[in-house]
């Protein structure tokens, strides 16, 4: 068998979407970021601010939820331009784009810009956490892949991602509470209702990214998303997640972007549901000495057959495809 | 205004691949891994000397795929089938799959769209008579 261990080499490769790029949006003007409605020392004053305004929150039932139903994937956003001069995401991960003066503080721009000098020498930010899969974190959740699904309660919305198993539990009317006295990947979310729309502090996240090719954040970045389903030009039904970082470690000051995803019927059509992620048997990827990403693959010891995957191949009935292994 | 959808993107970066060229390898179904993040494709082909080699080739994820028309079941193990992908620049026996031709000539696209429009390429390389040439390594530039 022939051994193959792979590097990643110098390359420029030209990340483009080759079907969906304007079709997504049937022809409608991406969503533009709402600035809040005035500057906020804090998440906390930002998220007081707005309960205030909605007079402690609209208390809904069962019955009068707002119910995003079906299956939804990210669609937009326009994050990359809070840190680059025309920053998209097609440019967010790919060679040029300029960093935007005065956004990070001074440890986070350093970074940024090595990050960004790494992308312009060899193509692509050469690892990326998520592929020894490693959690997103947060805002980074709302641009992840693959499928989503929404459930509201009035005690509490979930927010299910395919990608990383990670869901977001959204508390509503509660305070944070932090019993495990440690950060975790999506925070703490609290959160209230404010007619159709969600209101949502979510703190105590573990550092990651943004994005590939975008900033780090910190430990100390607390989010205040607006969620609110609207319905496009085109008849798609989309979520809009207003959102303001404050993070006082990596940010010079709070930032505001506009996510938004989209109701995908061709995925419920086609039969598409949420799987588990079974990263931790089934991913052959990891990150070498220089930095690179690399895979193991058949023939290397530390290979994982995803579909033969087990801790013990002797036993009958402990393969992952007994579909096609019969055992 | 250029945007991209998530859905084009890999988790990780797909830069040890030579996007430039497209190969085509023929052989036997060994396994399709149809798994989150990435799926892969195993196979087994004869090298040059007349050895049978296994050769791995990195797909899209199983939702990508399904786009596509692929599901789990798409390849199965002992079929014949030619593979046309990026092939890894350290010339090893890898790379990242375009498409996929079976037997019966149907054209399979479990790929990642970030790094090949598998439609337009399969086009091109039926229309080219590339798919013909057999089991050899052949290279052809993306355009």
């Amino acid at each position: 068998m022939n051994r193959i261990k792979q590097t990643c080499l110098l390359t420029l490769i030209c990340v483009f979407n080759t079907g969906t790029t304007f079709a997504q949006f049937g022809g409608n003007t991406p969503a533009l970021t709402i600035q809040p409605p005035q500057n906020f020392l804090s998440a906390e004053e930002h998220y007081l601010y707005l309960l205030n305004q909605a007079a402690g929150g609209t208390q809904h039932t069962t019955a009068t939820i707002t119910v995003w139903d079906g299956l939804w994937v990210a669609a937009y956003n326009n994050m990359p331009a809070v840190f680059m001069t025309n920053g998209t995401i097609s440019n967010a991960m790919n060679p040029g784009g300029i960093v935007k003066a005065g956004i990070l503080t001074p440890a986070y721009d350093e970074h940024f810009r090595q990050r960004r000098a790494e992308i312009d020498e060899y193509g692509e930010q050469r690892y990326d956490r998520l592929t020894a899969c490693e959690y997103p974190g947060m805002p980074r959740w709302l641009w992840e892949p693959y499928v989503k699904e929404f459930a509201n309660t009035p005690q509490q919305s979930w927010m299910f991602n395919d990608a990383m198993n990670e869901t977001r539990r959204i508390y509503i009317n509660a305070e944070h509470i932090n019993i495990d006295g440690k950060h975790s990947a999506t925070g703490d979310s609290i959160g209230f209702w404010d007619d159709d729309k969600l209101i949502i502090w979510t703190k105590w996240i573990n550092a990651a990214d943004y994005l590939r090719g975008m900033p780090l954040t910190s430990n100390q970045i607390e989010l205040v998303e607006s969620w609110q389903e609207k319905t496009r030009a085109d008849g798609v039904r989309i979520l809009e997640t207003q959102i303001t970082f404050y993070d006082p470690i990596g940010l010079a000051g709070p930032q505001s972007a506009v996510y938004v995803h989209e109701q995908s019927t061709q995925l419920a059509e086609i039969g598409a549901r949420i799987r588990n992620w079974e990263c931790s048997t089934v991913n052959n990827a990891y990150q070498d000495e220089d930095g690179n990403t690399l895979w193991y693959m058949p023939g290397d010891p530390q290979y994982k057959d995803p579909r033969g995957f087990t801790d013990f191949p002797d036993i009958p009935g402990q393969s992952l495809d007994p579909l096609n292994d019969q055992n | 205004m250029l945007v991209i959808s998530p859905w084009a993107l890999g988790h990780h970066s797909f830069a040890m691949f030579d996007s430039s060229q497209f190969m085509l390898v023929e052989g036997t179904v060994l396994r399709w891994n149809f798994n989150s993040p990435h799926s892969w494709l195993y196979i087994e082909a004869l090298d040059a000397q007349g050895e049978l080699v296994e050769w791995g080739f990195e797909a899209g994820s199983p939702i990508n795929a399904m786009r596509n028309g692929v599901t789990g079941n798409t390849f199965q193990r002992g079929e014949r089938i030619k593979v046309v992908m990026n092939p890894i620049r350290t010339g090893a026996t890898s790379g990242a799959i375009c498409f996929a031709q079976k037997d019966d000539n149907s054209i399979v696209r479990p790929n990642n769209n970030s790094t090949c429009d598998s439609i337009r390429i399969a086009a091109q390389w039926t229309e080219e008579g590339w798919l013909e040439k057999g089991a050899h390594l052949e290279s052809h530039p993306a355009n």
